[in-house]
């Protein structure tokens, strides 16, 4: 354990503890946790938690920093981590929404049932995977002048109308409608333009997959099924971000906030974690530059699901009646929005930080889409390769407790070398294989560094948000493809 | 220790590399070499490449991430890859003459360099840190 035992905590429910601000004289607002107590002392051995702590140091925090149980250490804020701020006199720092600003899930559904295309399945994943520019350092087949990159950046996925690739649909099923109000291209260095340019429509690398899955339980029949999920038919998730054009564009406020810091007189307990008020010139700045970025991701993945049903459409026209995909949502789980929440009795407008951590709004919440005002917004949590990923509903619970947020994934906890150490990428894919699941890789090395075993649990991490009362089960996901880069 | 100046940190979720040197330049040099372990590089060596750079003076932890960051781009996005550094300072600048070669493969991304909890510790053979990097 690093620095930091569970008898530090005080129990709220069998879900829910709170480390009070008199753990460390620094702390402003306290840390609370969602987790079973099995998955806390799990998060014990790594510096989770105690990143939380740090987090809690910050200026204008509103309420306690909230972590998810599928949290694990990152660099500056937990993965996992929820921070909500004051804009009167709060801050935004550019570490509590990451460097892949909006990376985020996209599901979609449809209504081929898993029998018909179980001959199809490998011809599928070899499509998917030759359409879907993927791997590290990848350009895709989209080459923006600056000037239609800076439109892009204020358009999101909004951006695609143009291009064909959108439909009305697909806008109105995304968090925002897949634009963040406010982006300012002018906010931008001349290198995150230049890197935006050729990465538009790319999945990247790393833990960034596209994966075609069964629908193997459903939980909620009504939730299902407004969602478009029906038992025993196909979905597909899209996980990508906002790739080099985002990580440039969070660098470059990471580097300049770091003498502005010293400006606002701010003592942080490490420099990940810099800032600068909301309202002031590298707060405004860094908003302007942070929303292209999440713009840029939105249409990123809108790109991306177009060339998933473009694949689609090769293999299986004329083979099943209906294979079109159809969108069930979209959403964030690194990204800083200003969002209405009620503290203290009170209703105010609050920035609210989420790193690791997705958007979970409960029934009737301003800017979810009419089909879900009665149903709650869908909350994606993928697993880990060759597990189960689930499909929640936010509450309206989590409204209350959590500033509606949600866990995002199973969360590692296994370093990448640890991982390669323990499982052979070769032998993996055999494993996956034998278990019907078709895996297209560019490094054996790189599938091992994502192994099941390199992640929590994901159905563990769903009962403890679900036990929390942060979310409820909707339906369960089998993977059938999985395509990495 | 590692005789290359560096070594990889376990990290759950990132990676992180504990580097050291007798001096700042040498550190930063070490550096460079193993973020180009961690992106597991291959180099073309048919093809030589060559750069010039600059950075502000300013923090070591600054300066550092700043180096990082500009040897990352060149790698990921230039496709250069070096195995030399020439440091000069110039107008309140540092600036850096590279030279290497191109890049044949690599095997993983590094996202960014970031800032956690970056500290520079003097010992009796130099300086020494560890590097944090977003994958």
């Amino acid at each position: 354990m690093i620095g930091i035992s569970i008898n530090q905590f005080s129990k709220r429910s069998d879900f829910e503890w709170e480390i009070s601000t008199d753990y460390r004289s620094d702390m402003r607002v306290p840390v609370r946790v969602f987790a079973s107590i099995s998955l806390l002392i799990e998060a014990l051995k790594d510096k989770s938690i105690m990143q939380a702590v740090n987090v809690s140091t910050l200026p204008g925090l509103v309420s306690a920093v909230m972590v998810m149980p599928d949290m694990h250490q990152g660099y500056g804020f937990p993965i996992g981590g929820v921070a909500a701020t004051d804009p009167a006199n709060g801050v935004i720092s550019p570490g509590g929404i990451g460097y892949d600003i909006n990376c985020g899930i996209r599901l979609l559904s449809s209504q081929i049932s898993h029998e018909e295309i179980k001959d199809w399945v490998p011809d599928l994943a070899t499509m998917i995977n030759q359409i879907c520019p993927s791997g590290v350092g990848v350009s895709g087949d989209i080459l923006l002048s600056k000037t239609e990159l800076m439109e892009a950046c204020m358009k999101g996925a909004q951006w695609a109308k143009f291009t064909g690739y959108e439909t009305a649909r697909d806008i109105q099923f995304t968090e925002d409608n897949g634009c963040l109000e406010g982006a300012d291209p002018t906010k931008l260095s001349e290198r995150a333009l230049e890197r935006g340019r050729r990465q538009l429509g790319t999945l990247g690398g790393g833990n960034h997959f596209i994966e075609v899955d069964v629908i193997a339980n459903v939980f909620d029949d009504k939730a299902a099924q407004m969602m478009g999920l029906q038992k025993g038919a196909i979905a597909v998730q899209i996980h990508t971000g906002s790739r080099g054009f985002g990580h440039q564009i969070c660098s470059d406020y990471v580097r300049r906030l770091q003498s502005a810091v010293v400006g606002y007189g701010y003592k942080l307990p490490d420099k990940q974690l810099v800032c600068a008020p909301i309202d002031s010139p590298e707060g405004r700045d860094y908003l302007g530059a942070m929303r292209c970025g999440a713009n840029f991701a939105f249409l990123n993945r809108q790109l991306l699901a177009n060339k998933v049903r473009e694949a689609f459409e090769i293999v299986l026209a004329g083979k099943v009646d209906y294979w079109q995909l159809r969108q069930v949502y979209d959403l964030a789980h690194n990204i800083g929005k200003f969002e209405n929440h009620t503290v203290n009795g009170e209703k105010k407008r609050l920035c609210v930080h989420r790193k690791g951590a997705t958007r979970a709004f409960g029934p009737y919440s301003e800017g979810l889409p009419a089909a879900y005002q009665e149903i709650g917004q869908p909350v994606l949590v993928p697993g880990s390769m060759g597990t189960s990923s689930w499909v929640l509903a936010g509450t309206s619970f989590s409204m209350e407790r959590s500033f509606g947020s949600c866990c995002h994934g199973a969360g590692r906890v296994m370093s990448r070398s640890q991982a390669k150490r323990k499982v052979w990428g070769e032998d993996l894919h055999k494993q996956l294989l034998k278990e019907g699941i078709e895996i297209r890789a560019r490094s054996m090395a790189g599938l091992a560094e994502e192994a099941p075993q390199a992640y929590k649990n994901v159905d563990r991490v769903v009962e403890s948000v679900v036990g929390a009362g942060l979310a409820r089960k909707v339906a369960r996901l089998c993977p059938l493809i999985v395509i990495k880069g | 220790m590692s005789p290359h100046g560096y070594e990889e940190v376990e990290h759950t979720a990132d990676l992180a590399l504990h580097v050291w040197g007798e001096e700042f330049y040498s550190l930063l040099d070490h550096s460079a070499q193993g973020m180009y372990h961690l992106l597991g590089i291959t180099m073309n060596h048919t093809f030589p490449a060559e750069w010039t750079f600059k950075i502000e003076e300013g923090p070591k932890e600054c300066m550092l991430v700043d180096f990082l960051s500009e040897v990352l781009y060149l790698c990921v996005d230039k496709k250069c890859i070096f195995n030399e550094f020439i440091f000069s300072k110039f107008d309140g600048n540092l600036q850096i003459n590279a030279t290497g070669f191109r890049m044949e493969s690599m095997k993983r991304m590094i996202k960014a360099v970031t800032f956690h909890n970056l500290e520079f510790k003097e010992t009796e053979f130099g300086l020494e840190t560890t590097i944090v990097f977003d994958v």
